[in-house]
C-alpha cells in the first residue's frame, strides 16, 4: 500500500478507519504504522471520536406514551379512511340512482333538451366585448380554418375577402347574442372596434337589434341563408361586404 | 465493510399487502433510532429531533395510503422525517436573531479556546481523563459545524453502523456521495479536535 517513501494517503486512512480495507490490506497498513506516528495518532484520535459519537448519540427509542398515542391515532386514521371509502361508495350509489332515474324519466324518443340560452341585443354583447379589451377567443388568420369555422357553426362556408389598409380582422369569438351558435368577427376599422355577428336566418331574434345607445350603429343584412349584424361606432365604415359566402364566390369564379 | 450489519432491513420490502395499524407501529418502532438520528443530524438538536420524528409519524399515518406496498417503509418514513426536519430548520433560520454583537461573541469564543487543551487518554495509564466531558463538548461543537446532510451520513454510519447502501436508501443520495460525506466529516472532526487536543501532549496540553 505504502512504504517509507510513500506514507499512507488520506484516502487510505479513511478507508482503514471506515473498515473498508480487506484483511490483507489492513495487515499491511498496520504493519507500517510504527513508521508514521502522526498517522497512528490520527487513528487513535478517530477511535476516540467514534466512541464519543456513539456515547453522545445512544439509540433513541420512542416513549411508551407516544406509541400509545400513535396506536390510538392509527385506529382513528383507519376509521377515518373507512368512513371516507364508505362515503365515496354512498355518493357513487346516489349518482347511479340519479342517472338511472333520469333515463327512466326521459323516454328515448323524447327530443334532447338544449341547455338554457337567453338571446341578447348584439349591442349589449358588443359593449361587453369592448369593455373586456376587445380580444377575440380565436385569432384566426388561416382562410381555410376561417371558412371551416362558419361551416361548422352556421352550416354555410364564409370567406373573408382581402381588406384594404386601415381595416383588419382580429379574430373570431363565440359570445352568443342570437343563439349559442352565433359567431362574431372582431375587426379594427381605422382603429375603431367593429363586430359582425353571424348566424343562420332561422336563429334571428327581434331582441338582437335593440339598441338604446345612439353612439353605436347597427347594420342588419340577410343573404345566403345567413343573418349579419354589424355593430360599430356611429360613422365607422362597414366591413360586411368583405364577408362572402361560398355561393357568392363560385359564380364569380365561373365568370 | 462486509462485516457490517445492514440495519435498514425492512420486512415490509417486497410485500404487496397494505400495512395494518399494528404493523405500522412495529415498523415505526424499529426505524425510530435511525429516524431520530436523521432529524438530529439535520436540526442539530436531540430534543427537537424527538418532536420532529413524532410529528412525522402522524404525517405518515395521514398519508399511509400513499405508501406503495412492496417499497421500503423505512425509506418512506425517513423521507418524511427529512422533509419535516428541513422545514423546521428553515423556519428556525428565518427567526434566528443575533442577541449580541457578533464580534463580541467571537472574542468570547476565542478566550474560551485559550483554556488548557486536554486529551481524553492518560498516556501512562490509558484510562479516561477527567476532561472527557470537555472532549465531548468540543466534539459536539465541531459536529455542529458540519453540513447537515454530511452529519446525517456520519451519524448513521458511526452510530447506527449502517452500510452505505442503507444510508443511500434512507437519505436518497448516491452511495459514493454518502461515503465521501462520511470520510470528509471524519477528517473535519479529526482536524478540529487535533487543534484543540494534541494527542502528543499531556493532560495539561503541553507538548512532551
Amino acid at each position: 500500500m505504502s512504504d517509507d517513501r510513500n506514507p499512507p494517503t488520506e484516502e487510505q486512512i479513511e478507508a482503514y478507519v471506515d473498515g473498508l480495507l480487506s484483511p490483507s490490506e489492513r495487515e499491511a497498513f498496520e504493519a507500517q504504522l510504527h513508521a508514521y506516528p502522526d498517522v497512528a495518532a490520527q487513528l487513535e484520535l478517530q477511535q476516540w471520536i467514534d466512541a464519543a459519537l456513539r456515547k453522545g448519540f445512544p439509540p433513541a427509542q420512542p416513549s411508551a406514551v407516544h406509541l400509545e398515542r400513535l396506536l390510538v391515532s392509527t385506529g382513528s386514521a383507519v376509521t377515518r379512511r373507512f368512513a371516507q371509502v364508505a362515503m365515496l361508495a354512498v355518493a357513487a350509489a346516489l349518482g347511479g340512482v340519479i342517472v338511472a332515474w333520469q333515463f327512466m324519466d326521459r323516454p328515448m324518443d323524447r327530443p334532447r333538451e338544449e341547455p338554457f340560452f337567453q338571446p341578447r341585443p348584439v349591442a349589449e354583447v358588443y359593449r361587453e366585448t369592448v369593455k373586456n379589451g376587445f380580444e377575440p377567443y380565436y385569432e384566426c388568420h388561416d382562410d381555410e380554418r376561417f371558412a371551416a369555422t362558419f361551416q361548422k357553426r352556421q352550416g354555410i362556408v364564409l370567406h373573408l375577402a382581402a381588406m384594404p389598409a386601415g381595416k383588419g380582422m382580429l379574430g373570431l369569438s363565440y359570445p352568443g347574442g342570437l343563439s349559442r351558435d352565433t359567431t362574431a368577427m372582431l375587426c379594427r376599422v381605422d382603429d375603431q372596434p367593429v363586430m359582425v355577428f353571424v348566424d343562420r336566418v332561422e336563429n334571428d331574434q327581434p331582441i338582437a337589434v335593440e339598441n338604446d345607445d345612439s353612439s353605436l350603429r347597427i347594420k342588419r343584412e340577410v343573404r345566403d341563408g345567413l343573418v349579419f349584424y354589424e355593430v360599430a361606432p356611429a360613422g365607422a365604415v362597414s366591413v360586411l361586404e368583405y364577408l362572402i359566402s361560398d355561393a357568392a364566390v363560385k359564380p364569380q369564379a365561373g365568370l | 465493510m462486509g462485516s457490517r450489519r445492514d440495519s435498514t432491513h425492512d420486512p415490509q420490502q417486497g410485500r404487496s399487502e397494505k400495512l395494518t395499524p399494528d404493523e405500522f407501529v412495529a415498523l415505526y418502532r424499529q426505524a425510530y433510532p435511525r429516524l431520530h438520528l436523521i432529524a438530529t443530524g439535520i436540526v442539530g438538536d436531540r430534543t427537537q429531533a424527538e418532536d420532529i420524528v413524532q410529528e412525522s409519524a402522524l404525517i405518515a399515518l395521514e398519508k399511509l395510503d400513499q405508501f406503495e406496498a412492496g417499497s421500503s417503509f423505512g425509506a418512506w418514513l425517513a423521507e418524511i422525517v427529512r422533509r419535516t426536519s428541513l422545514n423546521y430548520a428553515r423556519k428556525l433560520r428565518k427567526r434566528k436573531t443575533i442577541v449580541s454583537d457578533p464580534h463580541l461573541l467571537e472574542e468570547t469564543r476565542e478566550v474560551h479556546n485559550t483554556q488548557p487543551a486536554t486529551w481524553p487518554i492518560n498516556d501512562q495509564t490509558g484510562s479516561l481523563s477527567k476532561e472527557q466531558s470537555h472532549f465531548d463538548d468540543e466534539l459536539l461543537r465541531a459536529l455542529n459545524g458540519i453540513n447537515p446532510v454530511a452529519r446525517c451520513c456520519l451519524l448513521l454510519r458511526v452510530v447506527q453502523n449502517l452500510t452505505y447502501a442503507g444510508i443511500s436508501e434512507l437519505l436518497q443520495i448516491p452511495e459514493g456521495t454518502a461515503m465521501s460525506h462520511v470520510h470528509r466529516s471524519k477528517r473535519i472532526l479529526r482536524r478540529s479536535m487535533e487543534k484543540k487536543h494534541d494527542p502528543k501532549a499531556g493532560a495539561s496540553g503541553d507538548k512532551k
